[in-house]
């Protein structure tokens, strides 16, 4: 009891804080003080690679400022090409990722749910898994030609095995009580798979998910970098190549852009799922 | 669907009804089970154990851990398979599960995504029954178990005792003919068991359903039951069988005191032979 009290009161400040006042300016609590605090650090950063820029202590050859990347920005906007290129790489990565997490949770139930399958399979999965697949990109652009299948199947190369293997382990991982609950109270096998063991596996199947929809469009990305007619991939190699910094982050932007869009959507998508929690 | 009405019918034919004590409703016959042990040696969990339990009748087991007392609950539950005899209930030799078994554990085995309500209609909802049909019977059952406002209520936000009443509401849900209970009081606080055994009989007097209670806590098996099974160590054999002759209905708390209760206590102890080494976990 003790302990616990403890913890609960030293969960406020995990450091030393001097108390006249300051502890406001600290307060882990306090969003408005933690959003204060992040911006304040963004506009260090910015203004910081600002100065470097204009005080030419970087030759703008190799590293592009703010404000010219924010030009930039502006060009891609107003000619169109962000559509072009965001649209295409963002086709594969979302065909990518829905074809390798719906085989991936698949193949991962049927594996989860075989003792023999899963001891035969295993050590082949350790070794795909943890293949780094993006060196096998040009590979693929000599099997599938430089257009989107050739990015499309990368991706789902990263995302099936990411889902598989996370769907395995939420089904490995119900409890044996649930399933001898089940069974005791007459639930047929389909029942106990469908009520127990899938609706069990789901916050581990939506883990892989997430980070397979990050995975999705990092190997499009490569994929373009290495041979596209299109996709924001082949843009940041076409600007890197025409020594111009500020195309490079500039599109690097716009992926960032797109990657935490996607992480928002399958967290949205999760919490709204979660809701499975309330009713039968 | 077929199921559920079934179970119906016997719920309102049984409720109140003197069971028919004349006829047999569990019987082990000349059981031997013998298991595979991890380091690959050959176990003989049980060995010719027979017991004849009539209808209505409340059974405790009890014995040093290990004797192979679950073993017999799995069979009746069709979870094992006896390596030589057989085991039958109403007459019916047990090939595979049952739905009119109803089995309790010491753990509850609540689904923690669903809510208590959802919980206790769990097996009603695999026979089948509507949605309006189930969720009232659980809200029926929860009241009954001193679980009324706590319907929505998740496992996580449950106590210990709470939880196993809302598995025992659950196992009463599908109406069984027969109740096998594995020490489902043993992992609590001694005054929450002791609430949850009172309840228990209180729920199960005047039913007519066969009970059959595995335990180590002696008390227990004497305060609750009608007839207890002493087993030897393994390879668990009966060493004695012993007739509770308890009135009925019986206080669970204040049955402790009374003097018949201590000499039957007393008999057990001796028969499970602490003083001869004998473990008991």
């Amino acid at each position: 009891m003790t302990q616990f009290r403890l913890v609960v009161a030293d969960r406020r400040s995990r450091f030393p804080v001097p108390s006249f006042g300051l502890r406001v300016l600290f307060d882990p609590d306090n969003l408005f003080t933690i959003w204060a605090w992040r911006l304040a650090l963004a506009a260090l950063v910015i203004g910081g690679w600002q100065a470097a820029a204009a005080l030419r202590l970087v030759d703008p050859m190799f590293l592009a400022s703010p404000v010219a990347v924010c030009g930039f920005l502006f060009d891609y906007v107003v000619s169109g090409k962000i559509w072009v290129n965001s649209l295409v790489t963002l086709e594969e990565t979302v065909l990518g990722f829905a074809l390798g997490a719906g085989l991936g949770i698949l193949a991962g139930l049927v594996i989860g749910g075989s003792k023999f399958l899963e001891r035969v399979l295993t050590p082949f999965l350790t070794i795909f898994n943890s293949l780094p697949r993006v060196a096998l990109a040009p590979m693929f652009i000599i099997w599938f030609g430089i257009g989107a299948l050739s990015k499309v199947v990368l991706a789902f190369s990263l995302v099936f095995f990411i889902v598989l293997i996370s769907t395995e382990a939420g089904v490995r991982s119900i409890d044996p009580d649930l399933t001898m609950m089940a069974k005791v109270m007459g639930a047929t096998d389909r029942q106990r798979f469908l009520k127990v063991v899938l609706h069990g596996a789901v916050p581990s199947i939506f883990a892989g998910l997430r980070l397979g929809a990050i995975y999705s469009l990092l190997g499009v990305v490569v994929g373009e970098m290495i041979a596209a007619k299109w996709g924001l991939g082949q843009q940041v190699m076409e600007y890197s190549y025409n020594y111009k910094p500020a195309g490079v982050f500039g599109v690097l932007a716009i992926l960032a852009l797109i990657a935490i869009c996607l992480n928002e959507l399958t967290t949205r998508i999760e919490r709204h799922l979660g809701r499975w929690k309330t009713e039968d | 669907m077929i199921g559920y009405r079934e179970a119906t019918d016997i719920r309102v034919k049984s409720a109140g009804d003197a069971p028919d004590r004349t006829r047999l409703s569990i019987k082990v016959d000349r059981v031997r089970h013998e298991y595979i042990s991890q380091n690959g040696e050959r176990v003989v969990a049980l060995d010719d154990v027979s017991i004849d339990v009539p209808n209505g009748q409340f059974v405790a087991i009890v014995g040093p851990s290990g004797c192979g007392k679950t073993s017999i609950l799995n069979m009746l539950a069709g979870l094992i398979v006896p390596t030589r005899g057989a085991v039958s209930i109403d007459g019916e030799i047990v090939t595979g599960t049952s739905r009119a078994v109803g089995y309790m554990f010491a753990r509850d085995g609540m689904l923690p995504w669903r809510t208590a309500q959802a919980n206790v209609a769990f097996g009603l909802e695999v026979r089948g029954a509507s949605k309006a049909e189930r969720l009232a019977q659980a809200d029926a059952l929860l009241e009954r178990v001193g679980l009324k406002g706590f319907e929505r209520a998740f496992r996580s936000q449950l106590s210990h005792g709470m939880r196993q009443r809302v598995a025992l509401a659950r196992t009463m849900a599908i109406d069984p003919k027969v109740f096998l209970l594995d020490e489902p009081f043993g992992a609590l606080d001694a005054q929450t068991r002791i609430v949850l055994q009172e309840e228990f009989v209180r729920l199960w007097e005047n039913t007519g359903k066969t009970v059959l209670l595995v335990t180590h806590d002696i008390s227990e098996a004497v305060a609750m039951a009608d007839r207890v099974i002493v087993l030897s160590p393994r390879p668990g054999r009966i060493k004695s069988d012993i007739a509770i002759d308890l009135p009925r209905p019986r206080d669970i708390e204040s049955v402790r005191f009374d003097e018949k209760f201590a000499r039957l206590a007393r008999r057990i102890w001796r028969d499970i032979g602490v003083r001869g080494g004998g473990d008991i976990a």
